[in-house]
């Protein structure tokens, strides 16, 4: 006999009863949040122009995304990233939309990495983009808007690490640095690698920036990593550090010190981030489930250059640490003559949601038997009367 | 400071290279002398409990967070490594990727299409467009000095220590392409976590490793 299974594809899971429940309870409680602060719902298409996301500069190779051949014959990608659909909505609808607009969406994010990674094919993302507004007070929305988001989806225990995109940038301007051996030490110091970096930055001719990135990367935690990096000699950087000051400051002031940290060897994404960056943890999951950043260079790749910032949170990874129960089963069974469906149906609709179900059955005994066999306890008998048997 | 770490060891060489700077660091390390059947054994002087695993599993429990500390080499991290932290070479385990072919053979020398043979493919295909060459690679799991013997390749790219195995088999170095050694690494979240717990086992270890310089 020829084997006609079809299981589903690497990467992809199903998701039934309480694990639906969950992650719809986060998606709820991330949009009423979300509102709250003012943020309108997009929904964009899985299927982008591949070139959306080439163009606009995402960190990303490009094997990770699953193409695909669109009607015109160009190439289409599902999208690996919900910021440069929505960045493309906001440049087309510019004209009928006054800045800064505050968009949210709850979507699916697609990337394949790989086999037998365990990492998913599909994740479901709840994000914020704040476009058209730049400065402190745009960047301290976002970031509390971001912790809490943390907190309303259950993690209470997160963690926020904040960086800012300018203290590597201006110290490997000045170091003297080829474009690749800029990424290499960009790499480096985002894998916190103080050996390799040791080696290689005294090969560079400028010793005080060559040390600076050096110092950078070690310095991670609460207020002390302010008064360990000192002066790091070069402007731009220096006021790098001056802004996560205030910031971090603005952020102790509003209450939200204990969960915030800091991280000046913060490097992932570096050429699409422009200003702060950081990223959410919880206990329990491996990676970081936020991320977030300024990227006032994206909307310029797009057309018209408008400032921007936001984040997006991996709902699916909180979803393991939600713990919702099963619906209980049914315990009431009706069963009913063809004729009486009306009747069947009235009683099904006075009973609790999800207690009670229709029987399939032809003939009052093989309903009996179903009610036996699944523990349910209620018979309702819809025939030439309305009955209740009490099993 | 009670934060139980879990550390993921590569089993063999690296495992007995780690149970020593562990013990010379001070710490009991009699649980993992007589392992038996059991895979998770607990020492309560350092705050971690040892997984013993095969290499590329480590990288896989750090990746995943399951584990917050990895021993593994950095043969290993280079041909699978993605997104960890890796904050210390640990110095064992000391060896180097090198392309070797038959003795006399002109690797570069010749405009043939090239066969390269490695355990590596990640690393060969890196290491060959480093070099702007294009090169055919064929995954081998196990003794890689036989393809070009047996005339599957023109070359190989293996770990290679001494060299002594590949002049055993008529086969010379031709070019070194990068140090290997055994890294300690760390998982993303656990660094930001835990912060406390992991660089207290950084420094234990640390603090051994710059101590063996000077008697």
């Amino acid at each position: 006999m020829p084997n006609n299974r079809v299981g589903s594809p690497e990467g992809a899971r199903d998701r039934l009863f309480a694990a639906c429940a969950a992650r719809r309870g986060l998606e709820d409680r991330a949009r009423a949040l979300f509102a709250r602060f003012g943020y309108g719902e997009v929904m964009t298409p899985v299927l982008e122009r591949y070139e959306l996301f080439v163009n606009t500069g995402l960190p990303l190779p490009p094997e990770s995304m699953c193409k695909l051949i669109g009607r015109d014959g160009r190439i289409l990608a599902m999208r690996p990233d919900s910021t440069a659909p929505i960045a493309r909505v906001a440049q087309a609808r510019a004209g009928a939309l006054a800045a800064p607009l505050r968009l949210h969406y709850i979507q699916d994010i697609f990337r394949t990495d790989g086999r037998h990674t365990g990492r998913p094919l599909e994740t479901r993302q709840a994000g914020v983009e704040l476009i058209g507004s730049s400065g402190i007070k745009a960047d301290l929305e976002i970031l509390s808007l971001a912790s809490e988001a943390m907190a309303a989806l259950g993690a209470p225990d997160f963690r926020i690490e904040l960086g800012h995109a300018a203290l590597f940038r201006a110290l490997a301007d000045k170091l003297g640095a080829t474009p690749e051996e800029r990424e290499e030490l960009r790499a480096l110091i985002g894998q916190k690698n103080f050996a390799a970096l040791g080696d290689r930055l005294p090969a560079f001719p400028n010793r005080p920036v060559g040390e600076a990135i050096e110092r950078l990367c070690t310095l991670f935690g609460g207020w002390e990593v302010f008064s360990d990096v000192g002066t790091l000699g070069v402007e731009d950087a220096d006021q790098g550090v001056s802004y996560l000051r205030e910031i971090y400051g603005a952020l102790e002031n509003a209450g939200l010190g204990g969960r915030i940290h800091l991280d000046f060897g913060l490097v992932h994404q570096m050429e699409y981030y422009t200003g702060l960056v950081f990223r959410g943890y919880v206990s329990g999951v491996g990676h970081a489930v936020l991320t977030g950043g300024r990227y006032d260079n994206l909307m310029g790749t797009l057309g018209a250059p408008l400032p921007a910032t936001g984040f997006a949170i991996d709902l699916d990874a909180l979803c393991e640490r939600e713990s919702v129960p099963d619906a209980p089963p049914p315990d009431t069974l009706i069963h009913f003559s063809v004729e009486k469906l009306a009747g069947a149906l009235r009683e099904l609709g006075n009973r609790p949601s999800g207690r009670c179900v229709l029987s399939p059955c032809q003939t009052l005994e093989a309903s009996l038997a179903m009610a036996a066999a699944r523990g349910i306890k209620t018979l309702i008998v819809v025939d030439d009367d309305t009955r209740e048997v009490s099993l | 400071m009670s934060t139980l770490l879990r550390l993921a060891l590569t089993k063999g060489r690296l495992e007995s290279d780690m149970r020593q700077l562990l013990a010379a660091a001070g710490v009991d390390i009699s649980p993992l002398l007589d392992t038996g059947r059991r895979l998770i054994h607990r020492l309560p002087d350092a705050g971690i409990e040892v997984v013993l695993a095969k290499a590329p599993d480590v990288i896989t429990y750090i990746e995943h967070g399951v584990c917050e500390l990895g021993v593994v080499g950095k043969d290993t991290i280079l041909e699978l490594g993605s997104s960890f932290y890796e904050v210390l070479d640990l110095g064992f385990g000391a060896c180097r990727f090198a392309l070797a072919a038959r003795e006399g053979d002109d690797f570069f020398g010749s405009t043939r299409h090239r066969r390269v043979a490695s355990k590596y493919p990640k690393v060969t295909a890196a290491y060959f467009a480093g070099r702007g060459m294009d090169a055919e690679i064929i995954k081998i799991e196990g003794s890689v000095e036989l393809a070009p013997i047996l005339g599957l390749a023109d070359a190989i790219v293996d770990i290679v220590e001494t060299g002594a195995t590949l002049s055993a088999n008529g086969l010379a170095p031709i070019e070194d392409i990068c140090p290997i050694s055994a890294r300690l690494i760390v998982n993303v979240a656990a660094m930001k976590m835990k912060k406390a717990a992991v660089q207290d086992f950084v420094a234990l270890c640390r603090r051994r490793l710059e101590g063996e310089g000077c008697p």
